[in-house]
C-alpha cells in the first residue's frame, strides 16, 4: 500500500471538480463542511470516506447541485456552480450520473422505461433513446429484464438499473452515495467493478462509501472526511 | 485563480444534443400520453374532480341558457307597438261590441280595432285554461267582449285612452306589453347577475382545479425528485400537469353542458305547453355546439389557469432529498 498525503497542486492539467475552501452550513447552525478545498482530474476514480455525519453525502450533493454551498467556490469542468442560475441546473445535471443507496427508480415504471427516462427528458428521438438504453443495460449485464418492473428484481438487480441509468446519458461524472450500502460483499464488489469498467472509458467517478475493505481491494485514491473537513487523502494500491 | 465564467447557453449545457422542434414536440407527445394514463390509472379521482368542476359550471350555463330563452322570448313581441286591450261590461253583446269598435276605428290615432266576441273569449279560454269543468258550472258565459285596439302612429296615447273611457261600454283597460317591458327588465337584470355569478364560479373553478393539481403534484412528489435528478427542468415536469388541468376544465365544461341539455329536455314539453298557452309557437332553445365549445375552451382555460398557478408553485419548491 503506498501512501501519499501530498495535495495535488492547482498546476496540474484539467481538474474535473475542484472544491476551493467550500462551506455548508445547515440552518440551526450545524456546519457539514467547514472550508475544504481538494480536487479531483478529469477520468480519476476517487472514493470519498468517513464516519456517517463526516459530511461525505452533502459533498457529493453539492457536486449535483441538489444543495448550494455556504461559502467558497465549487467549479465542475471549469464552470463555478455558483454561478449557473436555477433554471440552469436541469441542464447541468444532465452531465452527471447520480446514484443513490435506495436506487430510486420509480416503481410503477419498466426496467427500460426508467433507464430512458434521462434520455427521453433530454429530448433524444425514440430510436435513439432505445439504441442508448439498451446499451447501458447490456453494459449492467440486465438486457434481458428489459420489461421487468424494478420490483420484480433484486436488490443487486435494481442498483444496476440505478447504475444504467445514471450511464445512459453518457454523463462526464458519475457520483455515487453509498451504492453499496444495502448489498452484500459479493454483489458490492460487482457493482465497484461496473463503476470500474466506465471509469476505464474516461468517466470521473466520485464514490462515498464507508466500506474500507471494498475501497482497499480497489485502489484508487480516496480522501476521507471527518466531522466536514479533509481529514487524510490517500492513494491506495489495488 | 481566474476562470472564464462561461455564459453557456441551455443548450451547449445538455450534455446530450438534444433541442428543437422535434424534441418540444417529443416533449408535449409524452406529456400528453403520461396525462392520459394518469386518467387511466385514477379514474374515480380524476372523474370525481370533473364532476364537483362540472356541477359549478353548471348553474351559470343553466341560468345563461333559460334567461337567454326568456330573453329571446320576450324580444319577439314588438314592444314599441303600443296595443290595447279594452274590456267592455259583460252585459255588453257582441253586436254592440262591433258598433263600438266600428265607431272607434273611424276616430283619430287608431290605426287597427279588432274585436274578441264573448264566444271567442270563451273558446279561447275553455281551449287553454283546463277549467272546461268551472265554466260548465258556472253556466252561461262570465267573460266580457274585447276590442284589441292598434293606436297609430305618433297618436295622442292620452287622448284615446280618455276618449274610451268615457265610453259607457268599457270597463277596464289596458297595455298588453307592459309586462313584457317588466319582465324584459327583470331577464336583463338575471343576465347581469349571471355574468357576475358566472365570474364568482370562474374564481371557483380556478381553485377547485388548483387544489387538485396541488393534490396531485404532492402524491407523485418521489417521481418528480427522480425527474428533478436527471436533469428534468420545471417547465417538463409541469407539462402533463398543465395537460391535466385543462382537460379537467375542459371535461367538466362538455359534462356540464351534457347536464343543462338534460334539464332543457325535462321542461320542453310543459314549456311547450306553457307556450301554447300564450298562443305562441315558442320553443326551448337548447345549447348549440358552438356554445358548447365556446365553455369548453374557457373552462379550460381557466383549468389551465389553475393548474399553473399551483403546479409551478408546488414543483419549484420539490427538489431531491
Amino acid at each position: 500500500m503506498r501512501c501519499s498525503t501530498a495535495a495535488r497542486g492547482d498546476d496540474s492539467p484539467s481538474p474535473m471538480i475542484r472544491f476551493s475552501e467550500v462551506s455548508k452550513s445547515y440552518a440551526g447552525g450545524h456546519d457539514a463542511l467547514k472550508r475544504i478545498s481538494f480536487r479531483i482530474d478529469k477520468g480519476e476514480f476517487v472514493f470519498i470516506t468517513g464516519h456517517s455525519g463526516a459530511g461525505k453525502s452533502t459533498l457529493l450533493r453539492l457536486i449535483a447541485l441538489i444543495e448550494r454551498q455556504s461559502g467558497g467556490e465549487i467549479a465542475v469542468n471549469g464552470q463555478d456552480l455558483g454561478r449557473i442560475r436555477r433554471a440552469h441546473v436541469p441542464y447541468y445535471r444532465r452531465r452527471i450520473g447520480f446514484i443513490f443507496q435506495d436506487h430510486r427508480l420509480l416503481s410503477d415504471r419498466s426496467v427500460f422505461e426508467n433507464v430512458a427516462l434521462p434520455l427521453t427528458i433530454a429530448g433524444l428521438t425514440p430510436n435513439e433513446t432505445g439504441r442508448r438504453v439498451r446499451a447501458a443495460l447490456d453494459r449492467v449485464g440486465l438486457l434481458s429484464k428489459e420489461k421487468d418492473l424494478p420490483t420484480q428484481l433484486s436488490a443487486g438487480e435494481q442498483q444496476r438499473v440505478g447504475i444504467a441509468r445514471a450511464v445512459a446519458h453518457k454523463p462526464d461524472i458519475l457520483i455515487a452515495d453509498e451504492p453499496t450500502g444495502n448489498l452484500d460483499a459479493e454483489l458490492s464488489y460487482d457493482i465497484m467493478e461496473l463503476f470500474d469498467l466506465f471509469n476505464q472509458v474516461g468517466v470521473t467517478v466520485v464514490i462515498a462509501t464507508h466500506d474500507l475493505d471494498l475501497l482497499r481491494s480497489f485502489g484508487h485514491r480516496s480522501i476521507t472526511l471527518r466531522a466536514g473537513q479533509v481529514e487524510s487523502e490517500q492513494e491506495l494500491a489495488k | 485563480m481566474t476562470r472564464p465564467a462561461a455564459k453557456v447557453t441551455p443548450r451547449q449545457r445538455s450534455g446530450i444534443g438534444a433541442g428543437g422542434l422535434g424534441a418540444w414536440l417529443r416533449a408535449h407527445r409524452a406529456a400528453i400520453a403520461a396525462t392520459l394514463q394518469q386518467f387511466a390509472r385514477q379514474p374515480l379521482a380524476h372523474g370525481l374532480t370533473v364532476a364537483v368542476l362540472a356541477v359549478t359550471l353548471a348553474l351559470p350555463i343553466g341560468l345563461y341558457v333559460v334567461l337567454a330563452n326568456v330573453a329571446r322570448l320576450t324580444e319577439a313581441w314588438d314592444t314599441n307597438q303600443t296595443r290595447m286591450s279594452v274590456f267592455l261590461k259583460t252585459n255588453v253583446d257582441d253586436a254592440q261590441a262591433r258598433r263600438l269598435a266600428a265607431s272607434v276605428s273611424g276616430s283619430a290615432g287608431i290605426a287597427n280595432v279588432r274585436v274578441i266576441s264573448r264566444a271567442e273569449a270563451l273558446d279561447e279560454y275553455r281551449a287553454y285554461s283546463g277549467f272546461n269543468e268551472a265554466i260548465d258550472a258556472i253556466g252561461g258565459n262570465p267573460l266580457p267582449a274585447v276590442l284589441v285596439i292598434d293606436p297609430g302612429e305618433g297618436a295622442d296615447l292620452q287622448a284615446i285612452v280618455a276618449r274610451l273611457r268615457s265610453r259607457p261600454e268599457v270597463d277596464t283597460l289596458k297595455f298588453d306589453m307592459e309586462w313584457v317591458q317588466r319582465l324584459q327588465a327583470m331577464t336583463a337584470l338575471g343576465q347581469r347577475a349571471v355574468r357576475v355569478i358566472a365570474g364568482v364560479l370562474a374564481v371557483a373553478v380556478l381553485l377547485i382545479a388548483g387544489n387538485a393539481i396541488r393534490v396531485a403534484v404532492a402524491q407523485r412528489r418521489e417521481e418528480i425528485e427522480v425527474y428533478k435528478l436527471v436533469g428534468a427542468t420545471d417547465a417538463y415536469i409541469r407539462r402533463p400537469f398543465l395537460y391535466t388541468g385543462w382537460l379537467y376544465g375542459a371535461l367538466a365544461g362538455l359534462l356540464a353542458c351534457g347536464g343543462v341539455a338534460a334539464m332543457l329536455a325535462a321542461v320542453r314539453a310543459p314549456a311547450r305547453r306553457l307556450a301554447q298557452l300564450y298562443q305562441s309557437a315558442f320553443e326551448l332553445n337548447d345549447l348549440a355546439w358552438p356554445a358548447i365549445l365556446v365553455v369548453m375552451v374557457a373552462a379550460g382555460f381557466v383549468g389551465l389557469l389553475g393548474a399553473w398557478w399551483t403546479a409551478a408553485h408546488h414543483i419549484r419548491r420539490i427538489d431531491v432529498r
